[in-house]
């Protein structure tokens, strides 16, 4: 029990340091602000279900998606009254909608409730 | 010997709810009282003083959070939004060149638009549970900052002002940032302090009185198990909803009175962090009781006050820019995040725990528990 826990910490840092190596290569370099990516990391994996690692690629390429469209598209002129930071939101808001229809996201599973 | 009888067994309906079931918490309230009475009449130090509002603000939102985390078990990451929504509500009905309200219409009004906002989230938490609602809370700060951001008429924009009014903390007579009684004349700072505790004392109040009766039972069934509660027949909607928007209430009155305090509420303040904060209070001061959100309030408030105030003597800590260490604010969350996990390890119970197992060790003397 405590060896598998102790293995799941071992993978999940493992892989979150990948993420890291790459976000450090990317062109704003690294920094203290990097930490704040696993904010916009947990409304991926929660859109995708927490028990689902095929639902936290899913989510993580809609998140991703959806923020970047945001940011390109919705910063024109006509799109204005949408105000600064709109893309900062569109994660946190296509996850509660998303969360709203299906509450245990997009794959994960249902648990049964044992009274 | 005379068997001592242990105060944590109720011998009756009716003292299972009394308000202060033991001796020590009633010489514990007589002695917080004090030193809230008496601390503004003899300190003039305004370190201290501010230490106490400080710590009363934030006691009023810790309590309301402890009642939806501790008691309804619903936790949540939205504090910082609501105390953004009660702020706010200061700088759109006080501001004198806005409509310009006094004490007694704009902190009931805080309240009342907290509770609205705060029942229209609730029904998320019918549907979303567990860690899948702790992010949406999340978002919901997110989403609160880019709309305090973005609708500026209303809000002043990223950093709003209160303008300096005579009578913005008046009730009548009596205005809390120019005080004078009995002779004694009190600065800004302590006539907050009486303004702040009088909110936290009655806060408490209705918390303490809340968690006694029916909905208290209510939610802490939910918080058991909501299913479980639902087919004993306690409305998940009702009570759900009702924690929400008490909560939220709370914690927007604590927004009003910090912007009414500091007279400056930024959007850049009412981060994650903030909220994190919170739970770090209710955590170390006690998930599930009263008394332990306002001590952790006081603790948590204490250690950075403390420690930018002694920044000089300690080592290692940086005071101005170009020295080398490391800087106040970074030590500060460092501190926070060792706390929590520190109190969750060993005292998951928190403060209040600690004082119950000290308790109850020498009530059972010589007896090891």
């Amino acid at each position: 029990m405590s060896r598998i826990l102790a293995l799941s910490w071992v993978i999940s840092a493992a892989v979150a340091a990948i993420a890291g190596v790459m976000l450090a290569a990317s062109p704003n370099g690294a920094n203290q602000t990097i930490s704040l990516v696993a904010l916009t990391a947990l409304p991926a994996l929660i859109l995708g279900g927490l028990e689902s690692p095929a639902g936290a690629v899913v989510g993580g390429l809609i998140i991703g998606i959806a923020q970047v469209m945001a940011a390109g598209y919705l910063t024109q002129d006509s799109y204005e009254w949408l105000g600064l930071g709109f893309d900062q939101v569109m994660p946190y808001l296509v996850m509660i909608l998303v969360l709203l229809v299906r509450p245990y996201g997009l794959f994960g599973s249902k648990t049964v409730q044992r009274v | 010997m005379r068997p001592r009888r242990l105060s944590s067994m109720k011998t009756s309906y009716a003292h299972d709810l009394r308000l202060f079931p033991t001796a020590w918490k009633r010489i514990g309230l007589v002695l917080l009282l004090a030193v809230v009475v008496l601390v503004p009449l003899y300190v003039k130090d305004v370190f201290w003083l501010n230490l106490l509002v400080i710590a009363g603000i934030y006691a009023v939102a810790a309590i309301g959070l402890n009642l939806l985390t501790g008691y309804a078990g619903q936790v949540s990451l939205g504090t910082a939004f609501f105390i953004g929504l009660g702020g706010y509500t200061v700088v759109w009905f006080a501001d004198p060149t806005r409509w310009g309200w006094p004490l007694w219409g704009w902190l009931p009004m805080a309240a009342l638009i907290g509770a609205l906002v705060g029942a229209a989230v609730g029904p998320i938490a019918l549907r979303v549970r567990g860690q899948y609602l702790v992010i949406v809370t999340l978002g919901l700060v997110v989403v609160g900052q880019y709309l305090f951001r973005n609708t500026e008429s209303v809000t002043g924009g990223n950093n709003a002002t209160i303008e300096a009014t005579h009578n913005l903390v008046a009730i009548g007579p009596v205005n809390f940032a120019d005080l004078q009684l009995f002779g004694f004349v009190f600065k800004k700072e302590a006539g907050f302090v009486y303004l702040a505790w009088i909110v936290v004392l009655i806060t408490a109040l209705i918390a303490k009185n809340l968690v006694r009766t029916r909905p208290g039972r209510a939610i802490q069934a939910i918080r058991d198990r909501d299913v479980a509660a639902e087919v004993i027949g306690v409305s998940l909607v009702r009570y759900k909803i009702g924690a929400f928007a008490v909560s939220s209430a709370m914690a927007a009155v604590a927004g009003a009175l910090l912007a009414s305090y500091t007279r400056f509420i930024s959007v850049d303040s009412l981060d994650i962090f903030l909220s994190i904060q919170f739970l770090a209070i209710i955590i170390v001061g006690g998930v599930g009781t009263i008394y332990g959100a306002v001590l952790g309030a006081v603790a948590l408030q204490a250690i950075p006050e403390f420690i930018n105030r002694f920044s000089d003597s300690l080592p290692y800590v940086a005071t101005g820019t170009g020295e080398s260490g490391i800087s106040v604010a970074s030590l500060n969350s460092a501190i926070f995040g060792i706390l929590i996990i520190v109190f969750l390890i060993f005292f998951p119970h928190g403060l209040a725990a600690l004082w119950e197992r000290t308790k109850a060790f020498f009530q059972r003397w010589p007896y090891r528990t």
